[in-house]
């Protein structure tokens, strides 16, 4: 009787010790398929973007310079002031639209990220800001930057561009800081002088963009902290481990 | 009369390339000898078409304008290239300067620009329109007021920040070995490395620097 009993103990013990292990493998690879899901969209958006953006540049941006030449050579061929006028105006919109067009596809895909790195691309990002006339923004860079691979290059820009979005829209800022120390790893300050962040604050657009920020430091095993100044605006300080 | 320049464009886009040839053929100083559509197709157009200037597009297949110049200008270094795009930021002129090309031409260039472009490089060597200068420049005036360094050779480590961070917290040699568990030597060298890097005659100098610069918190 004894040692039925013990027999069962026994086998319970073991089969439950044997669900467990198997429950914990199911979770393992539950985590690591929602890791590969997270890595595929982003993924497919950067494409996505990237064809868009590439489009944009090639098809429309080509296509508008074909317009200008054509209209040129129209011009050359008449002596009539009004359309010679006229062919101003149209050229300066032509100028306008291609000006947008460049400016569409540099926001999907910065061509300067792709070819001259992070650092540069962040301070292309701060003239342009700065150029537009709606907050005085600086970007200092500490120490030199080494160009990490694509990828990761690309989820720190995007996290930068969704920061600074947000503060344009939301953070009633007339100035930015941008800071980026390169050491063992990276480090990314930006601060604005606005009404500061408030956490449960969510519009349907940030709430979007806080869940992109959220996917893309997972995926670069970042962190990212907020620190409300006491007299005013926001500082957020993103931390990045480089792989060696 | 002056023979005319004889010129290659190369450009992806087949439409703005034949645009770009009917419209630079009606002047008579030049001669479009051949196209190409890509960087490669480029290479092997070269070897068998002799020419003086290249219209060069940069964003292109297989082999893009960036990667062409090079080769270019080493194989063929009598041939002028003239790059053609609608690449606007500072970083793409002044690399391919520093390549070594000897224009940069925005693709909504008046054709009558284009031109002049060719002939002062033909008789110049090199020449930039305002449009590519202005750019340049304000890239240039951007970096000497510091708000943008990109040059700033300074590096630190996780280490030197650490102590850094503590120094500026007015912390002794001793309570920064303590609380970063090593030895009180090891916090000397780090102070001297510190002084080192930021320029500074004493601590003072450190924090300062890291205050300016906004390397630590409160």
């Amino acid at each position: 009787m004894l040692l039925l009993v013990s027999f069962i103990i026994l086998f319970l013990f073991l089969y439950q010790k044997k669900r467990l292990s198997q429950e914990l493998k199911m979770q393992k690879v539950e985590a690591e398929y929602k890791d590969e899901l997270i890595v595929a969209t982003v993924d497919i958006q950067e494409s996505e973007r990237k064809r868009i953006a590439l489009d944009l540049h090639d098809n429309i941006g080509s296509l508008l310079s074909v317009i200008r030449l054509k209209m040129y050579q129209l011009n050359k061929n008449t002596s009539n002031p009004a359309l010679q006028e006229s062919y101003r105006e149209t050229t300066d919109m032509l100028d306008d639209m291609l000006e947008t067009t460049r400016t569409f596809s540099r926001e999907l895909m910065s061509p300067t990220l792709e070819d001259f790195g992070l650092a540069h691309a962040l301070e292309n990002l701060c003239t342009r800001i700065h150029a537009d006339g709606i907050m005085h923004t600086s970007i200092q860079i500490v120490g030199t930057y080494r160009r990490q691979p694509l990828k990761t290059e690309l989820n720190i820009f995007r996290i930068a561009q969704e920061l600074l979005n947000n503060i344009l829209k939301h953070a009633n800022a007339t100035e930015i800081k941008l800071l980026l120390v390169c050491s063992d790893r990276l480090e990314l300050q930006i601060e604005d002088n606005g009404k500061g962040f408030i956490k449960n604050e969510k519009t349907p657009t940030s709430g979007l963009g806080l869940k992109s920020i959220e996917t893309r430091l997972h995926l670069l095993k970042a962190s990212l902290e907020y620190i409300p100044n006491l007299k005013k605006g926001t500082k957020v300080v993103i931390r990045v481990p480089l792989q060696e | 009369m002056m023979k005319p320049v004889k010129v290659i464009i190369a450009d992806d886009h087949p439409l703005f390339r034949k645009g770009l040839v009917t419209t630079l053929q009606e002047f008579k100083n030049l001669n479009i000898v051949n196209e190409a559509g890509d960087g490669k197709e480029l290479l092997t157009v070269l070897a068998k078409t002799p020419c003086d200037v290249i219209l060069l597009d940069l964003k292109m297949p297989l082999l893009d304008g960036i990667s062409a110049a090079p080769l270019i200008l080493e194989r063929f270094p009598k041939v002028k290239i003239i790059v053609l795009t609608m690449l606007d930021e500072e970083q793409f002129i002044m690399h391919l300067i520093k390549i070594g090309v000897h224009g940069y031409l925005l693709k909504n260039a008046e054709p009558e620009i284009v031109v002049h472009t060719i002939e002062e490089v033909m008789e110049h060597g090199t020449y930039f329109d305002q449009k590519t200068v202005q750019i340049m420049h304000k890239g240039l005036i951007k970096k000497q007021h510091g708000s943008v360094s990109l040059s700033s050779r300074v590096h630190f480590s996780e280490r030197d920040m650490e102590v850094l961070n503590l120094l500026c917290k007015d912390f002794s040699t001793d309570e920064i070995a303590k609380k970063l568990c090593i030895s009180p030597r090891t916090v000397e060298y780090y102070r001297t490395k510190l002084m080192e890097k930021t320029d500074s005659k004493n601590i003072t100098g450190v924090v300062a620097y890291a205050f300016k610069h906004n390397l630590v918190e409160l």
